[in-house]
């Protein structure tokens, strides 16, 4: 029931690197006398955790704000900021509980939860409709998430998530693989270790887009001047 | 005996309170901090009952952390005043009122700095300066030891030096 919902998500990636953690989406193309900023579908829930949803938008309103109250409900309970497991176990359980009652339908979104444990552990993990959850290292949501995952599968080793930037990079060329124009339609948020959630401005990503292209292109040079010689 | 103090300056407010944690006559501690961090640049001292003081603050203190995380700004100091003395009210009229002395000082981008005074009564004030508790050490009969300094301006909150008070 839930496959068919993926044609039409828009697409997502989450990277883990070693000190970052990195959400790229697919921005969808607003209409022209539309406000860019009212369509947001990168979301801090604690100061050092965020998601990113994939669905229906008004449904991740309810979690989001339900996951926001708690992450400070935990707070004042147990003194301590939530780990990016309980959190999403809490989603998780959500989700599920309206899988299972009746008059209720499920909530209509994928989520992909980044952030840092506070023993400084990178963490991403991806939930369903169904209410399961998995932590993964590298993931893709969305419209062609199969394509993408391959990608990462080929590319997410320890060198090419070595710095941050490297890490930020991956992600950007994961998206670019199968969004058609490039960096404008590009949403990248940013977790470092101990610092809250940064999203990248578009200044930002055009740049980096320009240097993953120019370094495409070395790399063709390359591979021509092999050939020739 | 417990003591709170705060003053407005032109731009920035100075708040103090005194680090004594008594239980009747015994000081339980004599380096008790009574001041909550609301947000960035909003401090709550908080002083009376034992136990209403620390579970009244964090209330508020993890409902305005939850504001800032659902709309991405932070309250500012006026609406995180009434925002407390909103809930005392409700609570003072229930089974389980809190009595507690609150001193609630902030910066604002647009207002600039602010103090406000509540009571266990929910009464607010916004004052330039205001105190809870005797805080007399010549006059009293007991002295409170040290105080615990900080400073609220534009760039957020700062610990002063803390304040030994007593012969040198």
């Amino acid at each position: 029931m839930y496959f068919g919902m993926n044609e039409h998500i828009m697409k997502q990636v989450g990277i883990r690197g070693k000190d970052i953690v990195v959400l790229g989406v697919e921005k969808k193309s607003v209409a022209k006398l539309q406000e860019e900023r009212t369509v947001r579908k990168i979301c801090a829930l604690d100061e050092h955790v965020c998601m990113a949803f994939a669905g229906l938008t008004a449904d991740a309103r309810i979690v989001i704000n339900r996951a926001r109250v708690e992450c400070q409900s935990h707070r004042l309970t147990v003194e301590d900021p939530v780990t990016v497991e309980y959190i999403t176990r809490y989603i998780a359980t959500l989700k599920q509980r309206y899988t299972q009652s009746n008059g209720r339908r499920p909530f209509g979104i994928s989520a992909l939860i980044v952030g840092f444990d506070y023993d400084g552990t990178p963490r991403l993990y991806q939930t369903d409709p169904s209410g399961t959850y998995h932590a993964w290292k590298a993931n893709a949501i969305g419209r062609s998430a199969k394509t993408v995952r391959e990608f990462l599968e080929k590319n997410y080793t320890d060198e090419s998530i070595a710095s941050d930037k490297d890490a930020i990079k991956l992600a950007i060329k994961a998206l670019l693989e199968v969004v058609q124009s490039g960096g404008k339609n590009i949403e990248l948020a940013v977790i470092r270790r101990n610092q809250p959630l940064k999203i990248l401005e578009s200044k930002e990503i055009e740049t980096l887009v320009a240097e993953i292209e120019k370094e495409k292109e070395e790399e063709a040079e390359k591979k021509k001047q092999k050939k020739s010689s | 005996m417990e003591y709170l103090i705060g003053i407005q300056g032109p731009d920035f407010v100075l708040v103090a309170a005194d680090n004594v944690a008594a239980s009747s006559i015994i000081q339980m501690k004599h380096d008790y901090d009574k001041m909550f961090k609301l947000s960035e640049k909003i401090l709550l001292l908080c002083v009376g009952e034992a136990g209403d003081t620390v579970q009244f603050a964090e209330y508020i203190q993890k409902n305005v952390q939850l504001y800032k995380m659902r709309n991405g700004y932070e309250l500012s100091p006026a609406a995180a005043a009434n925002f407390t003395r909103k809930n005392l009210a409700d609570y003072l009229r229930s089974r389980t009122p809190y009595h507690v002395n609150l001193l609630l000082a902030g910066y604002d981008e647009t207002d600039g700095p602010g103090l406000y005074y509540m009571d266990y009564l929910s009464a607010l004030a916004k004052a330039p300066f205001a105190a809870h508790g005797y805080g007399l050490n010549k006059r009293f009969i007991l002295n409170l030891p040290s105080f615990t300094v900080r400073l609220i301006d534009k760039d957020g909150i700062h610990d002063m030096e803390k304040l030994p008070v007593g012969p040198k």
